[in-house]
This record gives structure tokens, sequence and C-alpha cells, in this order.
């Protein structure tokens, strides 16, 4: 690259990149970029942590910029200095969580091994061209080793939300019969319910991106709710499949209301509310698995045996034969 | 007292236990939908890959938590193993094989397929001697299986690469409960071949195999399954001090053969042994039936806490089988 393109995109960078880290998307994600990607380990549903010297896991989440999970910068994004972090351990405890930058990056971190969902929020507020923005970015983080045994898994699974807390959240409704083993798959139906201080937001714009750019806009109905269906987003030669192959995908919720007031001493006339939401998913079971050959394996089987029972009977009989006892021998 | 002793002694158990499965299948095939969980540890086919499973079959969550690296059966790890296992031999204790006989839903299911046999007057299949004592190893090699290959998938084994992740859980993946259950719910999502890799594909068509051979084999003998069954080999590590025992008073055997002649399974032993007390056999099942073909007063005794609860009678035995001319 000549030097004069060099300083055109540096300008480019200085100029543009770091003004579009307000108007961006803030959301948590847990895939890690790629230069450090092979330091990180993995857990349940593609969960990112790292051991500390003393030995404890930590959880970690990249703080990203951007509307598409795979373009999204990993860069000090926050549009405040001091955002907000929020962590909820699976027993309902605020645990305490850290934005740091160094060598993973602009993470968020926390402590924490118990076995459920920890509920985490990276909140901010503030005024900008007359309107208070809400920025929430969220994340589900499961925490689950079998192992650890499944004991009152139901339960661990509902949603919790934080009403005092945090305004305005996504929320992604469970699919029917999930557990901690259940992976999102491409085809399954989703629906992301949007509230407002705990209550379901009507018309609010919601948008569901994929790792390959497939973008899809909704309003929310009556209940908050925002159905979509994920797209398959993967389509590799048959025998390259990769069953376990993680997409993500982003989900972001809008929502100004006119409402006039002052924060921080700054006056403002409408409040802005933005969500965001990352999650993955995983290729359908459909594209590599046959439930015909399944069957006709099975149906084939069962004659076959009582087949190889019927000739071995035959094989064991043996041929008639008449024995005379004479009472005088 | 004795009024009440002499009528369980001389009843039916066959009858009782035929009722008594169905409830159990109902329980562990239906319960989930009624938010019944009895446990995760169970010594029975309850299985989690049926959705409205009401419990888990231990073998399960036996196989999960060996699937942990060295480090960690030192750690909390270790400590669920060890837990769940207290749970598994709680269960164990107290009814020991009877989980077998009156409760696991694949043990009724192949109870059905019998019944279904003899309503279409065919004859069934019973192994030689040698043959059963060579088929009953099955069992045992089953079950050193499944404790390590999960162990070989999270650590490598005398410094072999770890084994793919497809073949986890290697039981569940070739269990016939794992593709009959569901189908008592409507769902037939667990019949198909994984064509994924090399090991998913032969998995689970190993799968699709054992379950024909479980279908067509039930058919023809009686507990088929059984025989192999990795959790009739880990119930009888509590068979011995079990609180639910099957004595026998050998003195009062006369080795009429009776009680090997209606053994499902086909346990000779149980005719020949004259040594032991406790007669429970690593194949029994506990379904009683021994019990009820015994013509000998108190020779066969059923005892719970060292109370008896169910003994051979004469009149028992002629009332349940002289009077119907029935030892089939």
């Amino acid at each position: 690259m000549r030097l004069k393109d060099r300083i055109l995109i540096a300008i480019f960078l200085l100029f543009f990149a770091e003004g579009a880290s307000a108007s961006e998307n803030i959301w948590l994600s847990n895939t890690p970029p790629k230069k450090i990607s092979k330091k990180i380990r993995h857990g349940m549903h593609g969960v990112s942590f790292i051991k500390g010297n003393d030995g404890r896991e930590k959880k970690i989440l990249w703080i990203r910029s951007g509307s598409f999970p795979v373009e999204s910068q990993y860069a000090n994004c926050t549009n405040t200095k001091n955002p907000v972090i929020f962590v909820c351990s699976p027993d309902g405890k605020l645990i305490k969580g850290n934005v740091s930058h160094g060598l993973w990056g602009h993470v968020l971190t926390f402590e924490g091994n118990m076995e459920g969902f920890y509920n985490v929020y990276l909140f901010e507020r503030f005024v900008e061209e007359e309107t208070l923005n809400i920025v929430v970015a969220k994340a589900e983080v499961l925490s689950h080793k079998c192992s650890n045994g499944h004991a009152g898994m139901r339960k661990k699974m509902l949603h919790r939300t934080f009403n005092e807390e945090i305004p305005f959240e996504i929320v992604r409704e469970r699919i029917p019969g999930e557990d901690f083993h259940t992976f999102l798959s491409s085809g399954d139906d989703v629906t992301f319910k949007v509230l407002l201080k705990g209550a379901p937001l009507e018309y609010s714009k919601v948008m569901l991106s994929t790792q390959k750019r497939w973008v899809n806009n909704l309003k929310t109905d009556i209940n908050g709710g925002a159905a979509f269906q994920l797209v398959g987003d993967y389509y590799p030669r048959f025998k390259e499949i990769n069953k376990r192959n993680i997409h993500n995908f982003l989900v972001t919720a809008e929502y100004t209301v006119k409402k006039s007031g002052s924060y921080q001493g700054i006056p403002y006339e409408r409040i802005h509310y933005a969500g965001t939401l990352g999650g993955s998913y995983i290729p359908s079971k459909t594209m590599y698995t046959s439930y015909l050959y399944g069957l006709i394996l099975l149906i084939f089987v069962m004659p076959a045996v009582a087949t190889l029972i019927y000739f071995y009977r035959e094989h064991r009989k043996r041929p008639y034969k008449e024995y005379a006892f004479r009472e005088k021998d | 007292m004795k009024k009440i002793r002499a009528f369980i002694n001389n009843s039916n158990i066959s009858k009782f236990r035929f009722y008594f499965q169905i409830a159990a299948f109902v329980l562990f095939v239906y319960g989930g939908y009624f938010y019944v969980t009895i446990s995760e540890k169970l010594p029975t086919f309850a299985c989690p890959f049926n959705k409205g499973s009401g419990g888990t079959c231990y073998l399960m969550p036996l196989q999960h938590q060996l699937h942990m690296t060295w480090s960690r059966f030192i750690g909390p790890g270790g400590i669920h193993l060890l837990k769940g296992f207290l749970v598994f031999a709680c269960f164990g204790l107290v009814f020991s094989k009877a989980w077998c006989g009156y409760l696991c839903p694949l043990g009724t299911i192949q109870d059905w397929i019998t019944k279904l046999r003899k309503v279409l007057h065919i004859r069934f299949s019973k192994y030689g001697e040698t043959t059963f004592k060579g088929l009953k190893k099955i069992k045992y090699i089953l079950l050193f299986l499944l404790i390590i290959i999960p162990l070989g998938v999270s650590n490598s084994l005398l410094w072999l690469p770890k084994f793919s992740h497809d073949i986890f859980p290697p039981f569940c993946k070739i269990c016939p409960g794992r593709i009959v259950l569901p189908l008592f719910t409507g769902d037939t999502s667990q019949i198909y071949i994984d064509f994924s890799t090399k090991t998913a594909m032969t998995m689970t068509a190993l799968g699709m195999i054992v379950t024909g051979i479980f279908f067509t084999g039930s058919f023809f003998k009686k507990r088929f399954f059984c025989l192999f069954c990795p959790m009739s080999a880990l119930l009888y590590i509590f068979s011995k001090v079990a609180i639910l025992r099957l004595n026998k008073n050998v003195a009062k055997c006369t080795r009429c053969g009776n009680c090997y002649r209606v053994c499902d399974v086909g346990i000779k032993e149980i005719a020949d042994d004259v040594i032991n007390k406790n007669i429970v056999k690593d194949d029994c099942m506990l379904c009683l039936k021994c019990v009820e073909a015994c013509p000998e007063e108190g020779c066969l005794e059923v005892s719970f806490f060292n109370i008896p609860v169910f003994m051979s009678t004469e009149t028992g035995f002629f009332k349940r089988y002289c009077l119907r001319n029935e030892i089939k």
C-alpha cells in the first residue's frame, strides 16, 4: 500500500470511525478478535472465559460497535467514559463487572461459576443533539457444566428483568422445550420482546442482522414481540459441513418518545432508547441428518433379524424319529 | 394379620405388576408434561431425550459427569459425581433390581411385545447355557465403555489422542430407549442418521440397528435387552446389601425347576443355587415370577427390611398355576 493511501485511510478513520461510535450500536459479543482467539477458552454456547493468575475463571464479553456481527469493531467504543455495568448472577445477586482495555481488547469481565444465566448489561445515558440517549447493551451468559448436575434447570431458564435499573431491554423468548443444552439453529422461529420499564412496547423498531449481513426489520406487536425466523447463513459443500459452526446474530431495538427535560443540567426534547442483544446459532440439524435413511435402516434391520432367527430355528429342528420301546426289553 | 399375609401370598402378583408397570410407564414417559421430575439419577430408563420424561436415567448424568478433565475430579466435578452416585445408590439400596422389573419403561415395552407374541401364538426363544453365559458379559463391557469413553473424550487415555466428541454420550447414542420412548409422545426426531462426521454416522446408524434388533429380539425372547443392559450391571452392586431382597430357603427347595422355567431372563442359578440365601443375580429383575411359580411353602421369600412381604405358598401356587394349567 502506498504512503498516500495509508494517510487517506488514517484520515478517514480519524474522522469517521471515531464519530461513528456514537451513532452505531454498542453491543456485547462473546466472539474474540481473531488475533487472540486461540488464547480464549470457550464453554457452553461459545461463552468465552479466561483464567486469571489466581486460577479463577472470568467470563469475558467484548464491547463492539456496529450493526453487523462480523463487521463490528473491537474498539474503545462506549459513548460515555463511565458506562454503568450491571451483572446479575443466576441466584439474583448483583455482582461486580469490570470494563477494561488491555491485553484482551476492550472487554467486560466478571467472575462467576454459578449454574444458570448471568444477565449482563452495559448501560449508558447521555444527551446529544437535544436527545437523551439511553443505550442498553445486553447479553445473557450461560454458565453450565453438565458435570455440575441439572437440578432446577427449568426454573433457571425463566427470564428475569430489572425494571428499575434497566429501563429498556430486549428479551429473547425461549423456544419450546429449551434448556441449557439447546442451541438455536437456522430455521428456528425466535421471538424477541421489547420492554420499556418492564412493560411490553408496541411499535418499536426491531432489526435482526446475521453474520452474512442478512437483515430483517420488524415492528413489535401489541405484546412487544417481534418474531423472526433465523435464516440459513451457512452453505458449505456437504462434505465440509461443520455442525458446530457457531454463527452470530445481533438484534437491535429502537424507540423514540417526545419528552422534554434535562439530564445533568443539559436540556433535551426527546428520549431515544436503543437496545442490543447478541446471540448465536448453529446450522439446522436437517442439513446433515436424514430421517429417511434412519427409518429405512430401522425397518430393514427388524425383518433381517427375524429372518435370521427363523433360519436358526429351522436349522435346529431335528427330523422326526420314532422310538419304540418293548416292555420286555 | 395372618389373613392379610395369606391374601398377599396367594395373590396374583403378575397382574399387580402389569398395572404397576402401566402406572410407572405413564409417570416416566408422560410425567414431564405434568411438571413431575422425580430425580435425575433414576436407576431406570426414564430417557431425557423424551421431552415428557418424568425423570432422568442415571446413565445420562453419569456419562456427562465423567466427561471432564482429570483436574476437575478433585474439584467440584468430583463432588457432583460422588453426590450423583450416592443418590443413585440410595435408589438402588431401597428397591434393588425391582427398578428393572416394575419401573423400567423399556422393560415394560418388552413385556408388551411379549404379550403380542403370545397373542399371535408364536413360540418364544431361550438361550442355551453357554450362549447365556457369553451374552451376559456384554452388559459389563457396555458399562466399562460408557465409563471409559466419556473420560477419553475429555482426556488423553494412555497417551492416545482424545476421542471425537461425536461419540458422546456413547451409551445414549446406541440405547434403544432414546429412539423408542420419544415415539410414545409422538416424537420421531430421534430416528435419524447423522452424516456430519464418520463417527457421528457410525454411532447413529448403530443406534438404529440396535433399536431394530431390540424390537425383533424382544418379540422372540422375553426381556431380550435386559441381558445387555449396563444399568442392570450397575444396580447389581447394591443388590447384595439392598433392603429389598429375594431369599431362598435352601432346605425347602426340591429343585423342581419351576422358578427357572418361568424366569423371563432365563437365570438357571435360581434353581441350581443351593448355597446362597440372597439369590438376586446380576440378570435378575425382581419380577417375582419365580416366587409365584414355587410350590414349596416358604422356599422363596421377598423381604423388605428383613420383613417378609411375599412368599411362595402351596395354596398360592395351585391358585395361580395349576387351576389355570398355564405354566408357560
